[in-house]
């Protein structure tokens, strides 16, 4: 069944390819309708007709020589060096002179520049900050505290008199055994001795005493 | 050189001898395919001066280029390039000089003697043939610079359409769009004109 649509896209895919002759699949289209077949012969015509307008606009061959001569000049105007006019002034020439400086030597000079203006900013910074200021707060200080302790030991002028005869006196202490009410004669069953003994002497007492 | 001589130089020759800073052989080359990249520049400009301009502007961005150039395609494929990027690059600047357009009747006045359009407007054909030249011209002269070169590349130039949407930077659905955007308006403006018959057209073929 023709469809005239379809043949009309067809058509346009075959144009826009630029294929120049039709598909079989268009052609049998074509074939079963006059319209289409005119449509396409106008299209195809008019892509013809257009091709050779175009052509036909370029100029005459007089019109090449002057073309090129005039090319040929812009091509050797763009080669030539541009000629200075007047010789410029030593000032002029100064800001204009550039020393080729190989790429390290370029970066070593603007890192040592960025260094010297960052020490520089710093060096401002620091002297600002050594101004005096007072400054007033509460500061906590760990002091060692060294506890003395004292102790008395009180000497027993019995047991004095025991260890110099040669009896044993009891491991009680002298302040235990002072405490009680009655003298317990000494003894020294089950006396140890301590490793150790620190004994602090406090004369004094009774006025006698030495 | 002679004449003899320079057709006997291969253009690889030339390329080469360009390469090395040879003027004329540049030159040489630049006649071979001067004409069809005026063609190409007065179609997209529609203006004679603007597209003697573009077209020697492309010519000496390709001399500059160059020494650039590998031999991996051909130098025209190179050229035509150039030629589109050049195009482009005008038309986002918009830097024609001339902002109208070669008429019509401006170009058959300019180039009546010269030119393969009839002078004898006397005839019926010849009328016929000057109204079928016109409303082609104007014709691609509705279509916008991008739509008029995406045409003369795929109609002109021969380009695949891959190769147009790689060329001019976009789909290749929009060049065949374009493409037949063009086509819908020259058939619509060729049937204002009595349908040609093939005869008349091979006829206008030949004279053109």
């Amino acid at each position: 069944m023709h469809n005239c649509k379809t043949t009309r896209d067809l058509m346009t895919e075959l144009l826009t390819e630029g294929a120049a002759t039709p598909t079989h699949e268009l052609l049998i289209e074509l074939r079963c309708c006059s319209e289409c077949r005119e449509e396409f012969d106008a299209l195809k015509n008019t892509l013809y007709v257009t091709t050779r307008t175009i052509e036909s606009v370029a100029p005459p061959d007089e019109y090449w020589s002057d073309y090129h001569a005039s090319l040929r000049r812009k091509l050797l105007a763009s080669r030539a060096p541009a000629v200075t006019p007047s010789e410029p002034s030593w000032w002029a020439r100064l800001f204009k002179t550039s020393v080729p400086v190989p790429v390290p030597v370029g970066l070593a000079l603007v890192l040592l520049f960025a260094g010297a203006l960052l020490y520089t900013s710093r060096a401002s910074t620091t002297k600002q900050q050594q101004e005096p200021t007072v400054v007033r707060m509460p500061v906590e200080v760990p002091v060692i505290q060294e506890r003395v302790v004292t102790r008395t030991v009180y000497r027993d002028r019995y047991r004095t008199v025991v260890l110099r005869t040669g009896s044993k006196v009891n491991d009680q202490s002298t302040l235990a055994r002072s405490q009680k009410s009655d003298v317990v004669p000494a003894t020294l069953i089950g006396f140890k001795p301590i490793e150790q003994i620190k004994l602090t002497v406090i004369k004094g007492g009774t006025g006698n005493e030495k | 050189m002679t004449d003899r001589e320079t057709e006997l130089i291969s253009e690889a020759d030339l390329i080469r001898l360009a390469q090395a800073d040879d003027t004329d052989a540049f030159c040489q080359l630049a006649e071979r395919y001067a004409r069809r990249i005026y063609l190409l520049a007065f179609h997209y400009c529609r203006n004679a001066q603007d597209a003697e301009d573009l077209s020697q502007e492309v010519w000496l961005k390709a001399y500059q280029s160059l020494t650039g150039f590998r031999c991996d395609a051909s130098f025209y494929t190179w050229l035509r390039r150039i030629t589109i990027n050049t195009f482009l690059n005008h038309q986002r600047s918009r830097s024609f000089l001339r902002q109208g357009q070669t008429t019509i009747a401006q170009f058959l006045a300019l180039d009546a003697n010269t030119t393969s359009i009839p002078s004898d407007l006397a005839s019926e054909k010849a009328i016929f043939n000057k109204v079928l030249f016109e409303n082609v011209m104007n014709a691609l002269a509705e279509l916008t610079p991008s739509q008029r070169l995406i045409f003369l590349l795929r109609h002109y130039e021969g380009m695949s359409y891959e190769e147009i949407a790689n060329a001019m930077n976009c789909s290749v659905g929009t060049a065949k769009k374009s493409v037949w955007r063009a086509i819908v308006k020259l058939r619509s403006r060729l049937e204002v004109v009595e349908s040609p018959r093939e005869e008349t057209l091979a006829e206008l073929a030949t004279e053109h």
